[in-house]
Order: C-alpha cells, then structure tokens, then sequence
C-alpha cells in the first residue's frame, strides 16, 4: 500500500511540475545541410496538456491515467483490506489524428482480464458521414460513452454500468445532420458488449448485436451557454443462445443484489432514452434503460417462459460552485492549483434504481432460474459528491453512496435493507 | 440514524452534507400426508430436458435444477432437487434431494419444506430403509417419516423409491427436540471417534451443521470437540463423568442396540467405521443424541453376534465397560428383539410394505436388481423377521452370564 500511495503522490508531483510551465518543446534533428530540403512539416514533441507528436496534420498523443480509491463500507467485509484501498485504473494509450479525417485510439489497462480497451481508426470525410471499425463503445448510453475520466460520480449509474452493452469489435457509421441537429450512430458488432461478457461456462453473452442511436439538440443554433440540451434514444438488438444470462444486478461497490443464473435463449434488446443540458456552471442528466431478454423453450417443460427483463434510470445534476462552465469542461480550471487559485470545486448529486424481473404479471415469484415470475429485486441508490478539479492533471472525487435492496436477503447485507458507502477517489490524468 | 453512525460514512460527511432519500405462505396441500406408509404415493417431476442431461451427466455432483412437482393432484413450481447420496448416487435412477422452499422460501408441501427421494439403489428388496426405520421409531429412537412411493420425471417411470423426511428443524419440531444444532455425520475415512485436536475446523468435514448453520463455528462445534475430547479420556475412572457431559448414554445404547438386532452393515457400528447418524444438541446443552440415517445396509446376517464390532467404536467400546450400561444394552436388546417379534411387527412390516410395492416394483427398469434378486431379498427378510429375535434373545441371555464387556 505505501508503494502505492508513492506511485500516486509522484504522478501528481509530475503533473504539477509540468503545470508549473515547464512547457517541453523537443524539435527533431535538423537535417545535414547536404541533404536537399525535403517540403515535409518540422516534426516536434509537445508537452503541453499531454505529451505529444507533432507533424504537419498529423498528430499522436500520449495518454495516461491512474486512478487510485479508498472505499468504507457497510457491505464490504471488515478484515479485506484489498476491498477497501484500489489502483482501480492503470490505463495507457494513443491517441491521434490526421487532419478532421482521420482519428484513431489504441487503449490498455495495464492490468485487467480485459486489457484492451478501445482500439479503433475513425474515418470522417466529411461531418454528414464517418465509419469507425475497430473495438470501442457501442452507441448506446449517455453515462457509458461519457469518458471515464469525465465523470461527474465515482461509479456510472447502476443502469448505463449493467444494462448498457459497453465496448466490442464492429463497424459503425455516424454523422451529424444540420449542423449540430440531429445526430446519428448505427453499427453492427460481434457481440453485445463486455457489460454481458460471460465468465461462467454455462452463462452465454449476445451474439452479432445491431445498434443505433439518435440524438437530437433542438436549440443548438442559439450558440449560447445554455445550447447544448440534448434529447437522444438508442437501441440494440442480438440473438442469445441457451445458457445462463451473464448479466447479473450489481449494486454500486459491485456486490450482487440479483444474479446472472436465469437460463436464457432468444432475442435481447435493450432500449433507452436520455437527456443532457449543461447550461452555464449547472448539468442536468437523466436516462431510462430497459433491457428485455427471451426465455425460449426454457421452461421446466421446455416451454417459452415471459422474457426477463431489466429497467433502470437516474436523473443527476452538477454545481460547479466555482463557475467554471460545465459544457467546456471544468478540466481546466480557471484558477488551477499550483497558479494562483484553488482549481474547480463541483457539487453533484443522482438518484437512480435499477430492478431486475419478468415480463409476467400474475403469481408469486420465484428465485428459480426458470421461473415464468421472476422474483424481483431492485436497488434504490442515492448519491452525494464534491469533485475538486485541483488542475487539468489532477482530480480529487469523493462520493457517498445510499443503496436500498428491496430484497435484502439477496444483497451483499442480508440483514439490512439500507447501508451506506463512501469512496474517495485520487486521479491523475497524462 | 443508527445508520448514520456507522463509520463507513464519517470519511464521506468530511466532503458534503448528507440528503437523505426517501424508499412485500404458500404451503401446497396435497390432500394426503407424503409420509402416509400405507399408501403408494406417486410423485411427478417435470425438468427441462437439458437439465436432466446434465444431472444424469453430472450426477456426483450438488447442483440444483428447477423442476415442478406434483403429487395427489397438488402441482408445486419452482421447487429445486439435486442429486444426493453416498455409495448409492448414480445417473440412472437419481436419488434427489426435493427442496420446496429454495426459490420460494415460504414454499412448502404438506408444510414439509424438503423431502428426500431415495432411490433405494442398494436395498434389493427395496424395503429395508423403511421397515428399518419403523423400528427405530417403535423402540422410541427418533428417526425420519418414510413412505413408498413411485416417481416419474417428463412422463417417464423412474421406478419405487422411498419418500423420507428430510432431518432438519422441521423434524425436530416434530420430535419435540427443540430448536438446537442438528448435524449430519460426513464418511470421509474409517473414523471411531479419534480425538481430531484443538481446530474445530478438523471437526466440521465430519459434522456438518443442518440447523444454527449461520453461527460461530465455536458455537457450533467447541462441544462436539469436548464432546470427542472426552471420549478419548484416558482415565477410566474420570471417562463415565466427562462423556455424560456431552452425550446421553442411554439413547445411544438404545440406538446401538436397535442398529444391532437389525445387522446393520454400515451405521454407528459400521463395517468402514462411523456412518449414517445425524447428532443433535438441544438449545442450552451440551449433550449430544443420536438419529439413524440411511438404513439400505440394514438386514445383513440373521445369526450376527449382538456384540459385533462393539469393539471397533471406542464410544460405545468403553461404555459397554460399565456395567449398568452393559445391561441397559442387554436389556434394550430384548425389548427390541420382543418388540419386534410381538404381533408379528417386523413380518407384517416387510409384508404390507412388499405388497404395497409389488406392482410397481416388479416394472422397475431402473432398479440394479433383477426380479428373482428382489424376490429372494424379499423372502430372506421374512426369514430374519422370524429367526432373529430368538438368535437374539439367545445371545442376550448368554451374554447375561458376564457382568460387563
């Protein structure tokens, strides 16, 4: 642990020196002056938000991000000391560009059962029409395709975490139509995303997944602090064949409050609808998540039980009490600190619930795995969060988190229904 | 607000204030009682056809499956069976664990929460369990309900089994024993009572908890390990003191003693050591008694000596060393013996039962034995129901003659 929190105190030691105007500016070897002079652009390294090579339109950035938690819990065992301090993130990667028609990421987490994250080219002729191929998120989720160093919370919301698919291999196209107006997202990928990935060899994740989301910003042409209201809704659909379905109810520290053992087979298809508007030092966010799931043939006489289902939504808002702007991104503070202030100071707060059950109506539910009513569970959170932008490097969240299991028996508390978590979390972006 | 003081949340109120957010029996009848012996029940299941692959595939193994049962026109969903048994588990005719309350936990069948089917996979005649444990129930030693039953799974006959009461709190309740700490005895290796040592997680392969089973394991276990600690005592004369502190003698010998009249093979007084019992512990005390368990190895030799294998268990070895115990033993052996004799009990228990299985036995597919196996089985029962008591009583009289073990 105390090499740990030395790791930690030196990134943020590095990014302050670097903050501190140390601009690195390395120009590559001029030319030997035999050579003839060749018309290509100089080729520098830059240092500025981030290190970075330059040439002429092209441009490749490196990326890092540490990420470092200190967790108390009612729901995490008193005597593992692992559960309560967590490097959560060690992600390294590029990014770059060439010109507006190319852009490409290559992300790993540096240790994780999943390492590559996203590794992707984007090409953008123009703002009407690009295709992307690679491994990225799928269009689906405001709070999931909001960059994980962008959060507003510690944790996403339990629906965009869970019922969102996330990330897999595919090709997608997307665009804008009249100007920021209507935006679009369309791909077709090899699964349904490492939110449903299997890890049990009886549980079974969605096969080819078709996505789609549209949004919409009806008073983007007023080019005002409160323009960026946006209105969106998005859809999947994959074919699951027989097994346990892999997505179980997790609660906000990741214990299971409904699991992953129903036995599924058919069609999955998630829906959603979202809402953001970032007017001036305040943000508004809401979205509702419905994943639907087919049971065929999966009952005890082989019949087609009700499909399982899986709804979830949150509404959250944010005060950057300091006033920095919410929609340019309070990354960058005003009054950084080292340089003359104190950073960015943002209150936020979200309610959410995500409930797992059955499409059937009628009958006593039941925790079998092929039970027609399921029995539901449901999960009721409430959180609380400060976040100190101390610099464009460095950011400090602290969260404290209510969850109420309506079945607590199956919860990570058995004998009580409400507990409570708090999760401070150190983060150093390069 | 006792959750408020929780320390969790201390580090958190540093950062911001807090807001506080603001925030649901069903028993199947079937009509008759499972465990009515004088009737052939008939238990249907049905089970989703991949999943009976699998527990046919994988049947050594514990997993639950969902299944739906019915029995005397009362249909039970979501109730959850697994495979279950020692030396008798196999993929053709599963012995199962019926488990009512697993998914609905105030599910119950004829307010039993869980049943037990047992395949009867090593009693040829397929009656030695329940008229075994008939008379452990006549001579007063607590022992589970059984009943005859057949049992189909998707509308195929998987043959006669026995319906048998699954020991638990519910069973305990029945007996009136009270809500103390019940445990099933594991076989793992040839086992006599050795004193297993200070951990009580040496003791808990052994002894596995079927009641109070959330408790500290020192709850649990410390007097099972004093328990055994005292049976190893070295000294004779401090053994009877220190032993009646843990186990009641006299239900032991008595149990023992019905285990001995019936030539059992493989119980307290097993061909490998300790086997098929369960002990229990009354709330409050730390005196241990006995119930009998899987009875299919019962019957074995109609002429087997009343003391055989006494000496291998050092419990019961030791106790037969004093005298008044060694005539209660005695003496629980001739009543035994007359009880079972008197009206013919043991006959007409092996008779009724036969009859009453007959049709269904004799189309038993599944079943290791074949008919004239099952029929001569039958016939050497109805010989020991007649020949044992007076080999019994015999010995008893002769064994009179010494004042101890």
């Amino acid at each position: 642990m105390t090499t740990r929190v030395i790791v930690i105190a030196a990134l943020m030691g590095l990014s302050q020196a670097v903050l501190a105007g140390q601009e690195i500016v390395a120009s590559a070897p001029a030319l030997p002056a035999t050579q003839a002079p060749v018309a290509a652009a100089e080729t520098k390294f830059v240092w500025r938000e981030y290190p970075s090579i330059r040439s002429g339109r092209f441009r490749i950035d490196f990326r890092a991000r540490f990420t470092a938690d200190q967790r108390w819990s009612d729901s995490l065992s008193d005597d593992v000391d692992d559960a309560r301090f967590d490097i959560a993130r060690r992600r390294i990667g590029v990014a770059g560009s060439f010109g507006n028609l190319i852009e490409f990421q290559v992300e790993r987490e540096l240790k994780n059962d999943v390492p590559w994250r996203d590794v992707y080219i984007d090409v953008r002729p123009k703002r009407e029409l690009g295709v992307q191929v690679g491994k990225f998120k799928m269009p689906f989720s405001l709070d999931e395709n909001t960059s994980a160093t962008n959060l507003d919370f510690i944790y996403r919301s339990l629906a965009a975490s869970t019922l969102a698919p996330g990330r897999d291999r595919g090709v997608m196209v997307h665009g804008r139509v009249g100007g920021r107006l209507i935006g679009y997202e369309a791909g077709v990928f090899l699964h349904d995303g490492d939110n449903a990935l299997a890890n049990d060899p009886e549980e079974v994740q969605g096969d080819q997944t078709t996505a789609l989301r549209l949004t919409i910003e009806p008073i983007s042409a007023r080019k005002g602090r409160d323009d960026d209201l946006r209105f969106g809704v998005a859809w999947t659909d994959s074919d699951v064949p027989e097994g346990m379905s892999a997505i179980s109810g997790d609660t906000a520290l990741h214990s299971h409050f409904f699991p992953s053992n129903l036995w599924v087979r058919g069609a999955r298809r998630r829906i959603g609808g979202e809402l953001q508007w970032r007017p001036g030092p305040y943000s508004l966010k809401a979205e509702y998540i419905r994943m639907s799931q087919q049971r065929l043939g999966q009952s005890v006489t082989d019949g087609d039980l009700p499909d399982a289902t899986a709804d979830g939504w949150y509404v959250s808002g944010t005060w950057a009490i300091t006033g920095e702007s919410k929609s340019r991104g309070l990354e960058s503070p005003n009054r950084p600190l080292p340089g003359g202030g104190f950073g960015a100071l943002e209150l936020a707060g979200r309610i959410e619930a995500m409930t797992f059950g059955s499409g059937a109506a009628a009958g006593e539910g039941s925790r079998s795995p092929r039970s027609d009513v399921i029995l539901r569970n449901r999960d009721q959170v409430a959180t609380f969060g400060v976040n100190w932008y101390v610099n464009r490097w460095v950011k400090v969240l602290g969260n404290i988190i209510r969850e109420s299991i309506e079945d607590p028996a199956r919860g990570p508390v058995p004998s009580r229904p409400v507990f409570w978590s708090s999760v401070v979390r150190f983060q150093v972006v390069l | 607000m006792a959750a408020l003081r929780s320390s969790a949340i201390w580090p958190g109120l540093v950062l911001f204030a807090v807001v506080v957010a603001a925030t649901p029996h069903v028993e199947a009848q079937s009509g008759t009682n499972v465990f009515d012996p004088t009737v052939m029940h008939d238990i249907s299941m049905w089970m989703n056809s991949r999943d009976l692959a699998l527990i046919r595939l994988h049947y050594d193994l514990n997993t639950h499956y969902p299944v739906d049962v019915e029995t005397a026109g009362t249909r039970v969903r979501n109730v959850s069976v697994r495979s279950r048994g020692g030396g008798s588990r196999n993929a053709s005719k599963l012995g199962l664990l019926v488990e009512f309350a697993r998914y609905a936990s105030s599910q119950t069948l004829d307010g039993r929460r869980a049943i037990v089917l047992d395949n009867q996979w090593q009693d040829p005649p397929m009656l030695r369990e329940r008229v075994a444990m008939a008379l452990f129930t006549r001579m007063g030693v607590p022992a589970p309900l059984e009943s005859p039953t057949r049992v189909s799974i998707n509308g195929t006959s998987q043959g006669v089994y026995s319906i048998v009461e699954s020991l638990d709190d519910q069973f305990l309740t029945r007996i009136g024993a009270g809500d103390g700490y019940l445990f099933e005895f594991h076989w793992l290796r040839p086992y006599y009572f050795e004193d297993l040592g200070d951990d009580l997680n040496a003791y808990t392969p052994f002894f596995e908890a079927r009641t109070r089973d959330t408790e500290a394991l020192s709850s649990l276990y410390t007097p099972i390990r004093q328990m055994i600690a005292a049976i190893n005592e070295p000294s004779d004369t401090l053994w009877r003191s220190r032993v009646e502190q843990y186990v009641d003698l006299p239900q032991l010998i008595a149990h023992v003693a019905v285990e001995t009249f019936l030539s059992e093979f493989d119980g307290l007084l097993g061909y490998a050591g300790l086997n098929n019992f369960y002990i229990y512990r009354p709330p409050g005390s730390t005196r241990h008694q006995f119930f009998p368990w899987d009875r299919d190895n019962a019957f074995q030799e109609v002429d087997a000596s009343i003391f055989r294998r006494t000496d291998e268990n050092i419990l019961v070895r030791r106790a037969l060393t004093y005298p008044d115990l060694y005539t209660y033993y005695l003496d629980a052996l001739e009543q035994t013996a007359r009880a079972a004799a008197e009206g013919g009990f043991l006959d007409n228990q092996i008779r009724t039962g036969a009859a009453l299985i007959e049709a269904d036995a004799a189309v038993d597919v599944n079943t290791p034995f074949t008919q004239d196996e099952r029929l001569n089985a039958i016939a050497y029962l109805l010989e020991f129901a007649r020949r044992r008591p007076g080999i019994v009583l015999a010995q008893v009289a002769d064994a009179r003659k010494s004042p101890s073990r």
